[in-house]
């Protein structure tokens, strides 16, 4: 290894221990506590739950995969910052319900949610089931991002499996050790390295290689106009609101409601996230678009960023480069593994041992954060050609949840046969236009699967809802929300 | 019973306006999913503005035009709460 990979490996090496430090300081929870566990104990203020949902939303592959589709389609790119605004709008409008509710009994996720609203523990298994098992690929990609950081810092010197495993067993220990709790102190940290950060280096990368972002934007016009447009617009509509519909159909993201201590922090945490979000994307995926102008990352555009951080301040930027990209990974799976191993334990064991106690669910929980990251360890180290396709595969199938949990939270009609029934018949047709892409195309062009479907389901959700009893306890939760929002 | 009367108005009004918000932040963000507006008025490089081709600095635009309806639908609950 010669000295710039030491100095780059160091920085990140330094930043971790720091780090570990500070989690395991400030997250030190009562033994067997569930509701520490779980939602953190649902007392956090809005700035810890701004860099928690900031965190959540952005992973390691925005500076990585999203950067290098910014330097070779452009534009194009820039859905993804749409869809982050637009979920934030979604999350004005629902945070304060599912708080409400998650507060009066005692929810820690989406599965539970599902029951509460339908009152049907089987539509709730479901939703665990499909959460649990969609989100499996995002575990193995974030290991191989952690892989493929490590080994790019020290020019291959330190093995891409020896990357993800020394990773891995950094965000299991922490979870393991403080569950939610150690997630959101993590992400507030994280999240601000990741934000804050990103921001410095990118204005830096700006200045140095182009002399600002108006110089960048002129050369890239003169040069490839093309990258400053949108050359498919229905298939760029068509993940931009696949996204949208998906944000908050994660196990992950619907879980960050639940940890914040009043509808209040919530509310604030939305007026704030927009700008940073904001500010933080367009300005990665601008440079990502002047990446374009040069040579050495056109010629591996995902290594694009640190790249750039590398030719623009040596192994010290290079290494605060991996950082952030680090950090955008980290506040992702770290709140992945520790949603979904709640959901594992409380959802889906107790559902099998409902008497179970609070500690042995705890216990189940922490044992299911080992086992997943052994998983998705062991399968990161396959050669997986198909992983992005798997990963494509999810987002497309995550919309379905939508009108079950979405929609069910704003439209008392809807009813449990009608979330079964939008299931039922949207999903094969997402599937079946998924494997089969050309019957997908010729029929409905660049629309994607994932959006065919859900307009099915959504539309057998509604007809099903308007033709079949409402459920009177439903009026009754509903009314709950304004005492509940009120006390608090 | 007068001045709850016009309590209860006022949280009307105010209802009514923080709902008109949240559709402009849904219309703002519309113009860049509906395929046959987007290309027809945003989907293109000049005119230059602030220094940036028309359609990134739309994008910005309707970035920050968001975030401000979000932050001022926060600044009317608060008044509303207190």
């Amino acid at each position: 290894m010669n000295r710039d990979s030491i100095i780059a490996i160091g920085v990140v090496v330094l930043y971790m221990l720091g780090l570990n430090a500070w989690i395991r300081v400030k997250s030190k929870m009562e033994e067997g506590n569930l509701e520490e566990f779980a939602v953190g104990g649902r007392n956090f203020k809005w700035y810890m739950v701004l860099f928690t949902v900031l965190g959540t939303w952005f992973t390691g592959t925005c500076f990585t995969g999203a950067f290098g589709f910014a330097t070779t389609y452009g534009a194009m790119a820039l859905y993804d910052t749409t869809q982050v605004l637009a979920g934030l709008v979604l999350l004005y409008v629902i945070g304060p319900r599912v708080w409400a509710w998650g507060k009066a009994h005692q929810l820690y996720n989406l599965p539970e949610f599902v029951e509460l609203r339908y009152r049907s523990d089987k539509l709730a298994f479901f939703v665990a089931l499909f959460g649990l098992i969609l989100n499996l690929p995002w575990h193995v990609m974030a290991f191989k991002t952690f892989g493929y950081v490590v080994s790019a810092l020290t020019y291959g010197a330190i093995p891409f499996n020896i990357g993800m495993i020394v990773a891995g067993l950094f965000i299991m220990s922490y979870v393991m050790y403080g569950g939610q709790k150690s997630v959101v102190y993590s992400a507030f940290i994280q999240g601000q390295v990741m934000i804050f950060g990103s921001m410095i280096l990118l204005a830096i990368m700006g200045q140095k290689f182009f002399g600002g972002f108006g110089p960048m934007l002129r050369q890239v016009a003169e040069k490839t106009p093309e990258l400053l447009t949108v050359a498919d617009s229905p298939y760029w509509a068509s993940v931009i609101i696949a996204g949208i519909l998906g944000s908050y159909c994660w196990l992950e993201t619907f879980n960050r409601m639940f940890v914040a201590g009043s509808v209040r922090e919530i509310k604030i945490c939305t007026a704030g996230a927009p700008l940073l979000a904001a500010g933080m994307y367009v300005t990665l995926l601008l440079v990502g678009i002047g990446g374009s102008l040069i040579p050495e990352v056109l010629a591996d555009p995902e290594s694009g960023f640190l790249t750039m951080a590398r030719m623009a301040g040596g192994p010290l930027m290079v290494g605060f480069a991996g950082i952030i990209v680090m950090a955008a990974e980290m506040t992702s799976i770290d709140s992945q593994l520790a949603t979904n191993s709640v959901v594992m334990a409380n959802n889906i064991v107790k559902r099998f041992k409902p008497d179970l106690t609070e500690k042995e669910v705890v216990r189940i929980g922490q044992i299911t954060v080992v086992v997943s990251c052994i998983l998705a360890l062991a399968i990161a180290m396959m050669d997986l050609p198909m992983l992005m396709e798997i990963a494509i595969f999810t987002f497309q199938h995550i919309v379905h949840i939508f009108p079950t949990a979405i929609i069910g939270i704003l439209w008392k009609r809807g009813t449990a046969k009608a979330a079964w029934a939008g299931l039922a018949v949207g999903l094969p047709i997402t599937a079946y236009l998924t494997l089969n892409e050309a019957v997908a195309t010729t029929v409905f062009g660049s629309w994607t699967p994932g959006i065919i479907g859900f307009v099915v389901n959504l539309f057998v959700y509604v007809v099903v809802s308007l033709t079949t009893e409402p459920d009177g306890y439903v009026e009754e939760l509903f009314a709950q929300i304004k005492n509940v929002t009120q006390q608090a | 019973m007068a001045r709850q009367l016009s309590l209860a108005q006022e949280v009307k009004v105010v209802k009514k306006q923080k709902l008109s918000l949240v559709i402009l932040a849904l219309l703002l963000i519309a113009t860049l999913v509906i395929p046959p507006l987007f290309d027809g008025v945003f989907n293109r490089i000049e005119p230059w503005v602030c220094g940036m081709p028309f359609l990134i600095f739309w994008l910005v635009a309707v970035n920050i035009m968001v975030a401000v309806i979000l932050f001022v639908l926060w600044l009317m609950d608060r008044n509303q709460e207190a």
